[in-house]
Formats: structure tokens, sequence, C-alpha cells
């Protein structure tokens, strides 16, 4: 019966676990998107020096969350996503017309990230 | 290769934590669902060790998982038959009062091959010598032979001799276990007379067995026996 209690318990911290890298990946997903979608709107309008602040920081915030969520999305993932990163200043300082295609690339593998750790029946089946 | 490394010390430390908390009827005869817990947990091990990418998390959450349900399914089982069957099945009579059940051994895909090998890992190689003959729900057989053929025992010879536990290892390779001592009711007092008899101390010990009835076998260091 000790061994079912512990087992129990080992259940509950897995489901916690589990609810809690998902609370934690949506606030940083929100934040890395609210940030990819003001640089998309500076970009936009051809304001270069404010799509470089908040670049910067979607940098420092790409940076805390490769930290955290490396414990829970696959690598290949976050490599994909570091990739475009890595690319972008570049392009917003020459203003590319590249620069927006990548920023919504960007911003559809951040979204995919968070929505591919959803429990919806068809990322379960 | 550093961090394959360490994924592989923290997998064993999760797979042997997971396999004890299983217990020890995992390491004997296995059920089905146990057979099939194991396989899935030596594969996803293997995929965490593997591949670097998968982070270490994907591979420890579902042993972890797969391992409290096998422990509540086993816990339920206990509790409710039903479940218990359905779980594990139920044995069933391959031969009864010497009679093969042909349409049962149909029912198991059971050859004739099978059940004589069955038969003989029984120590039995006459099917006549067989009165009931169960296939567990771990896929061994159990055999009941005819009364004729079953070995005397020594009640049956009136050769009976008292019940006594068998001798505890007192003294292993210079180390005294207190535990075995008490186990066969003894003191270290009586230990230490019997060291004095035998001119020995304990470190010079290789093996000192002893049972309820004083009993005692002692090996020094260094004898062959």
């Amino acid at each position: 019966m000790t061994r079912c209690k512990i087992s129990i318990g080992i259940l509950c911290g897995l489901i916690l676990l589990c609810v809690c890298s998902l609370t934690l990946m949506q606030k940083q997903c929100e934040k890395l998107l609210f940030l990819t979608d003001e640089i998309i709107s500076a970009v936009e309008s051809g304001n270069t020096p404010e799509a470089l602040v908040y670049f910067d920081q979607l940098e420092q915030n790409w940076n805390r969350y490769h930290e955290i969520n490396g414990i829970f999305v696959n690598g290949t993932e976050l490599n994909d996503l570091r990739e475009i990163l890595s690319g972008l200043r570049p392009l917003i300082l020459q203003q590319h017309p590249e620069a927006l295609s990548e920023l919504q690339k960007m911003h559809s593998f951040i979204l995919s990230l968070y929505e591919e750790e959803l429990p919806e029946l068809w990322h379960i089946l | 290769m550093t961090i394959v490394l360490i994924r592989a010390f923290i997998l064993y430390f999760v797979v042997m934590f997971s396999v004890r908390l299983m217990g020890k009827r995992q390491l004997g005869e296995l059920q089905p669902a146990e057979l099939v817990i194991t396989m899935l947990i030596s594969n996803i091990a293997t995929l965490a060790l593997e591949d670097i990418d998968i982070p270490l998390l994907h591979g420890v959450l579902p042993i972890l998982a797969l391992v409290c349900f096998e422990i509540i399914a086993s816990c339920l089982s206990l509790k409710f038959v039903k479940f218990r069957k359905w779980i594990s099945g139920t044995p069933k009579i391959l031969i009864h009062h010497g009679i093969i059940d042909q349409n049962m051994m149909k029912n198991l895909r059971f050859s004739i091959d099978d059940l004589m090998t069955a038969l003989r890992m029984n120590g039995i190689f006459h099917l006549e010598e067989v009165q009931f003959a169960v296939v567990e729900t771990n896929g061994n057989v159990s055999v009941y032979q005819k009364p004729p053929f079953q070995p005397a025992e020594k009640q049956n010879v009136h050769a009976l001799s008292p019940c006594t536990d068998p001798p505890q290892m007192i003294i292993a390779d210079g180390k005294l276990r207190e535990n075995a001592l008490s186990a066969i009711g003894k003191t270290r007092q009586w230990l230490d007379e019997i060291l004095i008899q035998e001119k020995i101390t304990i470190p010079e010990i290789f093996i000192f067995t002893a049972d309820q009835s004083c009993q005692y076998q002692l090996i020094p260091k260094g004898e062959i026996s």
C-alpha cells in the first residue's frame, strides 16, 4: 500500500509539473509574441531604432526562455528559432524586405512552440 | 559526450528507482502488463539517452508515469477481482482428470509440442502421469501428477523430523551479522564461547553459519573446504 501511495504522490507531482510548465511556457511565449508584434509594427512603419530596442528586449527574453524551456521543449525546435533570431538584427538594420517575413515566421514558430504543448486531441493523437 | 554521460547517470537512477518501486514481483515472474511496462521503460530510457535534443524530462516523465500506473493498477487488481481478471487474465485448465482439453489448447494456440515441452520442464515425460495441468496467467504451466506418480514425501514413509529454520550466516568474510545471530535466538556470549573453543577470532573467519539447534559450521580464511 505504501508503494501505491508513493505512486499516487509521484503522479500528482508529474501532473503539477505539466501544469506549471504549461503556465510558464504560456507566460514566456506571450511576452515573446508581444515583443515580436512590436518589432513587426516598428519595421512596417520604418522605425528602425524602435525596432532595435524591442529586438534587444526580445533577445534578453529569448535567453531567459531558452534556459528554462530547454527542460520542456525539444532542442531542435529551439535551435530553429535561435537560427531565425540570429539573422534578424542585420535584416532590421538594413531595412531588408525579408525582415518582415522572417519576423512573421518567428511569430508562428513561437506560437507553435506553445500550442504544440497544449493537451488537445489532435496533439495527443 | 559529457552530456550523454550525465544523462546516463541520471537515467540509471530513474530506471533503478522505477524497478525498485515496482517491487520484487517485477524481478521474478512477469505478468503480461508488467512485461509491457518493462519493455516500454527500456525503450523510453534508450531514446532519452541517445538523442540529446530530447529533453531528459521527456524520458523521465513517461517512465515514472508508466510505473505509477502499473503500481496503481496492481493495487486495484488486489481489491477488485474483475479488474484483476481484466488485467492479468485467468488461469486456463489444459488437462482435467487426465484428459486434455483440446478446445482450450486451440483457444490458447497451444500446440501439443508446447504442452509436452511444458510437461518435460516439470519433470514429466509421460502424459498419462498428469492428473491436472493449468496455464497460469504468466504463461507458465503448473502440473499436478496422478497419485501413483507423485514422489514420496517424508510423511509417507513416517520419517518426520522437527521443523527448523535453515542455518543463518552469522559471520561472513570476517564481519559479524548481529541480526542473523538474533534471528536464531543466540547471544553474542554464545558466539564468543564457540570462538574461544575454536581458538579463532571474528576477523579470521571466512564463513560461520549456525542454526537454532546450535549446529554450526566454521570455515577460517584461507582454508579450502
